[in-house]
This record gives C-alpha cells, sequence and structure tokens, in this order.
C-alpha cells in the first residue's frame, strides 16, 4: 500500500498544474495577511494569534476545496480519459486498493497544502505586524494557549479535508471524463457556496445543516466563527464521518465494478 | 486436474451493452509456453475478449481462469503472472519512460534497477528512457509499452495490436522478440491482431474471432492444409468447363475469364477432371495445385453477415 501511495503522490506533485496551485495559494494567503493586517491593528493581536482563522470560514468552505478540485479532482476520472488507468488496473493489487491509495494520496496533498497555507500567513502577518506568541492564552477561545486553539482548529480541518477529498473521488469515479470532473467537483462548491446562504435564509429546514458543505467550516467551532447554531464539536464530526464513509463504500463499489472500456 | 493449468481458460464468455452482444460464447485455451493468435477484423470483439482476460471489463457470463486462478474471484493471483498492453500503450505523459516504469515496478514486491535498465535496453529505448513521454513518437511509446509489459518476465504476455505504430523492422525485432521469449522462458502469448501476416510467422495456434464469436480455433497448421484440395486449371472454354466441374461435384472457388482459368475444389483426383474435361473436347492447357494461406481462410470465414460457416475447428 504505501509504494501505491508513494505512486499517487508522485503522479500529482509531477503535473505542472500542483505548482500552479501553490503559487496561487501563496498569493491568495499573503493578500489575505495583509488585509488582515488592518484588524490585528486594531485589536492588537499578533500572528500567532490569528493563524487559527486560515482554518476557518472561506479558506475552509471555499478556496482549498477550489483548489482540491484543480489539484485532485480528475485523480480516477483523469486516468480513464488519458487511457491510463487500464494499465493501472491489470497489475496484481485489487482495485479497492488502487482507490483507497488515490484517497490517501489526495488527503496527504490537500493537508500538505493547507499546512503550507498557515505557514504562508503566519509568515507574511509575522513580518507585517508582529510574530506573537502562541504560548498566550486565548481568552475568547476557552482560555487555553494559542498552540493549543492552533492545533484544536488545525486538526479539525484535517476532518474536514477528508470529506472534502471523500466527495471529489466519488465525483470523480462516477464522471468519465477528467476535466468534467474538476468542473463538477468546483461548480458544486461554487454552487453551495451560493445556494446555501440563500436557502438559509428562505428556509428554516434544518436538512441543510447536515451537508457536508456546511460542516466543511467544523474548525470554526473553535475560532468562534462557526456558521450554525446549536452544533456541538462531535455532532459536526459525526455529520462529516458519516459522509465520509457514504463517498468511500459508494466510490470503492462503483470503482470495483465498473467495466474499464476506455 | 492436471499437472499444468492453462496459462489462460476462456470458458463461454459473453459480453453485452444492452441489447447489443459485443461477444458470444468464446471459449479458448492457451497452454504454457504457446504462442497462440486471436484474429479477426477490426470490431469483432478481440479487444473486448483481452479486455475480460485481464478483468477490466466483467464478462456478463462464462469465467476467465489464468493458471488455475479465477480473474474474479481470485484477482491478484491471477493476474500476478501476467503482462499485458491493452490498445494503445497509453503512459502517464507528464513522466519520463523510466519514471512511469518505476511506477509499475512499484506495484509488484522485488523488482530491482537492474531489471529495469535490462528490460529498456532488451526494447531499444536505452537513450531515450529519461524524456518525457509527449517527447516519445508512437513506435517509441509501443515499445515503452511492450517494456512495461515484460518487465517482470511474466509467464503469460498478453499483447493487443502490438504492431500498431512499429516500422517494418520494429515489427520484425518484435516477432523475433516473442518468439524468443516463448521459446527460451516458456512464457505464454496471446497476441491480438487484424494483420493475418503478424500472427501467421509467430503463432503456434489460433483462434478466427467475427462478430463478437469465435468462427474457428486450431493449430496454425489445420488451417493452411484444408480437407479439401484446390486446383487450378487453364482450359480452352471456360464455360463448358464451369458447366461440366459442377456436374461432377467441384466447387467453382474461382474463375478468371482473362486467363481462362478456374480454381475448383474436391477430394475427387485432379486427373478424373482432367479426364472428364479432355473427354468432353475441352482442351485442358495446364493443372497446377493451389495451397490454401491462411488469408484464404481467414477472409471465407469472416465473409458473409454472420460469418458462423466454421468447419475448420
Amino acid at each position: 500500500m504505501g509504494g501505491l501511495v508513494y505512486n499517487e503522490i508522485s503522479k500529482i506533485v509531477a503535473q505542472r498544474r500542483f505548482f500552479v496551485v501553490m503559487a496561487l495559494l501563496t498569493v491568495i494567503a499573503i493578500l489575505s495577511a495583509l488585509t488582515m493586517r488592518g484588524f490585528a491593528g486594531a485589536l492588537g493581536v499578533t500572528a500567532a494569534q490569528m493563524v487559527s482563522t486560515g482554518a476557518s470560514g472561506g479558506f475552509a468552505q471555499l478556496l482549498f476545496p477550489l483548489l482540491i478540485a484543480v489539484i485532485v479532482g480528475d485523480i480516477v476520472a483523469g486516468e480513464l480519459t488519458e487511457g491510463t488507468l487500464k494499465l493501472l488496473l491489470i497489475r496484481p493489487v485489487s482495485r479497492w486498493k488502487i482507490w483507497l491509495s488515490k484517497l490517501i494520496a489526495a488527503f496527504f496533498v490537500s493537508v500538505a497544502l493547507v499546512c503550507y497555507s498557515a505557514l504562508c500567513i503566519y509568515v507574511a502577518l509575522g513580518a507585517a505586524s508582529g510574530f506573537g506568541s502562541f504560548s498566550t492564552p486565548a481568552l475568547a477561545e476557552g482560555g487555553s494557549s494559542y498552540a493549543v486553539v492552533t492545533l484544536r482548529a488545525y486538526g479539525l480541518e484535517m476532518i474536514s479535508l477528508l470529506s472534502v477529498v471523500s466527495v471529489f473521488l466519488l465525483i470523480s469515479t462516477v464522471a468519465e471524463n477528467g476535466v468534467a470532473a474538476v468542473g463538477l467537483c468546483m461548480g458544486m462548491t461554487v454552487i453551495c457556496s451560493i445556494c446555501m446562504p440563500i436557502l438559509h435564509f428562505f428556509s428554516s429546514t434544518k436538512w441543510i445543516e447536515y451537508t457536508f458543505f456546511e460542516q466543511w467550516q467544523i474548525a470554526g467551532q473553535i475560532t468562534n466563527s462557526f456558521p450554525l447554531t446549536g452544533w456541538t464539536i462531535g455532532g459536526s464530526i459525526a455529520v462529516l464521518a458519516a459522509w465520509i464513509v457514504i463517498c468511500i463504500a459508494s466510490g470503492i463499489a462503483i470503482f470495483q465494478w465498473r467495466d474499464v472500456k476506455s | 486436474m492436471s499437472a499444468e493449468p492453462a496459462a489462460i481458460d476462456a470458458a463461454n464468455i459473453s459480453k453485452s451493452y444492452g441489447s447489443r452482444q459485443a461477444v458470444i460464447n468464446v471459449s479458448f485455451q492457451v497452454k504454457p509456453g504457446e504462442v497462440f493468435g486471436l484474429i479477426g477484423p477490426n470490431g469483432a470483439g478481440k479487444t473486448t475478449v483481452l479486455r475480460m482476460l485481464v478483468g477490466l471489463i466483467r464478462p456478463t457470463s462464462g469465467s476467465v481462469s489464468l493458471f488455475g486462478h479465477d480473474v474474479r474471484a481470485d484477482f491478484e493471483n491471477a493476474l500476478r503472472p501476467v503482462g499485458a498492453i491493452i490498445e494503445n500503450p497509453e503512459m502517464y505523459k507528464f513522466l519520463t519512460g523510466r519514471q512511469n516504469l518505476a511506477q509499475y515496478a512499484r506495484m509488484r514486491p522485488g523488482i530491482t534497477n537492474a531489471q529495469i535498465d535490462e528490460t529498456v535496453a532488451l526494447v531499444g529505448l536505452a537513450d531515450r528512457i529519461n524524456e518525457k513521454i509527449t517527447r516519445y513518437s508512437l513506435g517509441m511509446r509501443q515499445r515503452l509499452g511492450i517494456a512495461q509489459a515484460i518487465l517482470h518476465h511474466p509467464k503469460l504476455l498478453l499483447l493487443d495490436e502490438p504492431t500498431n505504430g512499429l516500422d517494418p523492422q520494429g515489427i520484425q525485432e518484435l516477432r523475433q522478440m516473442i518468439r524468443h521469449l516463448a521459446d527460451s522462458q516458456g512464457m505464454a502469448v496471446l497476441l491480438s491482431s487484424h494483420l493475418l501476416h503478424d500472427v501467421q510467422t509467430v503463432c503456434d495456434s489460433i483462434a478466427i474471432i467475427n462478430q463478437g464469436r469465435t468462427v474457428a480455433s486450431g493449430g496454425i497448421a489445420s488451417f493452411t492444409q484444408g480437407k479439401a484440395a484446390s486446383y487450378r486449371f487453364v482450359v480452352a472454354d471456360l464455360n463448358r468447363a464451369v458447366e461440366l466441374s459442377k456436374a461432377q461435384k467441384w466447387k467453382i472457388v474461382s474463375k478468371d475469364e482473362t486467363a481462362n482459368a478456374l480454381v475448383v475444389e474436391s477430394d475427387q483426383e485432379p486427373s478424373s477432371l482432367n479426364e472428364s474435361l479432355v473427354k468432353a473436347g475441352i482442351k485442358v492447357s495446364r493443372i497446377e495445385g493451389v495451397t490454401r494461406s491462411l488469408e484464404d481462410a481467414f477472409l471465407e470465414l469472416t465473409r458473409g453477415a454472420n460469418g458462423s460457416t466454421g468447419g475448420l475447428s
């Protein structure tokens, strides 16, 4: 399994678009750090205190999913379009192992992407308005140190990322075409970000809160920026875990049974 | 169970897409060390059969075993001794030739770098192996495709139209390589092609497939030595000779009016027809035996709407 995951990661990072996405992320992280600067200056907070917000809000719900879609949205469908899938599937390795290795690789790369984003924010904001100390108690977030708050926020973001890549891999498995798969992953993310607030506005139904999209902001529970009321961390984890299990089970089932004709 | 299970045992495999039947009850066996040709016109179902052999496509009915392991139930063991090219060997264009081979090497335990180098040298890509695939010609991609198929010294090699894109010299080298691998390493090879010449020169046995059915199969000799012999008669009066031959129950294979020649087929002696022709006053200037080529057998078997003439197996 280690060799399989290594293969998949090497295929992701060998493509030029991986570096394009990383460059784009650098620019966005620096720009948002600079916009946070005025805010941080007014409140008198430092980079160490602000970096945890990079795991929630628009980062977690829109920016990371869109960038991840570009990198891994075609991880299954693209190989079908390019015809490389057939040479991959005639090895003495069961299909479910190949699918799972793609999921693990996509998750690793996504985690790396988010950690890199945090680093960019920390360095850019630190250079602009001081790095500060992670040992300062975070009074608004329950009194533990900012080190703990930051780790907890990014830890929950990892669960969010696992559900993002699970949903995207399922889409990539169902789609017959690599470009279409990336488009579907990005389109779904954008449409959710437009429709969900509208649905919230016009409807009081509770089901919207159980969608993976709403729960992608799980790290907001640590930084007091979670948009839904009445949710515990455990509740959010349970919803995301259910989505992860559903997506992995159906992704593997479809991949295992499908005929590879191209 | 016999001492050594067949390299390939395809038992009554069928595949339908909706109401269209792509492959209908195809059965054949390939023994270890045998070079087997699967031939048929384009669209006959060869690639679908090959995809079912390696588990890329699930048969609607029937089953495939490779060295005694069922491809569906025991996929990993069935595919372990197998190397294959299915249609064009598309590889990762953003990687170099060597990086591509390394991908496949990591999917099996125990493939060394020396083994990769040896395979690269064998297919003649040593000086270009560190270039990206985007810069490879079709022939070079085909060679790299062969390299990934033989990297792990398989006991069974499946090659789907392997001469596509190769120049005449490359085709010649490939044939020699296939024969060499089969003879020296006891490797069983299944070769699919629509080109008869590909198959005729290297295969021990063949199956002819048309419109999803096996129309004939057997050792290569059984195709070229038909039971009925054909003879070419050059005569003075072609039309009367044709009528007389028919009356004597000879089958007219073809007639050539410009050369005043007819080709007839029967298990009777040609001297009896000659005698009748001469008695009827038709001068016979020449009689020659016509050997049936694999191409004749192929065209005969794949002609017509259903192609199920059979009879040779």
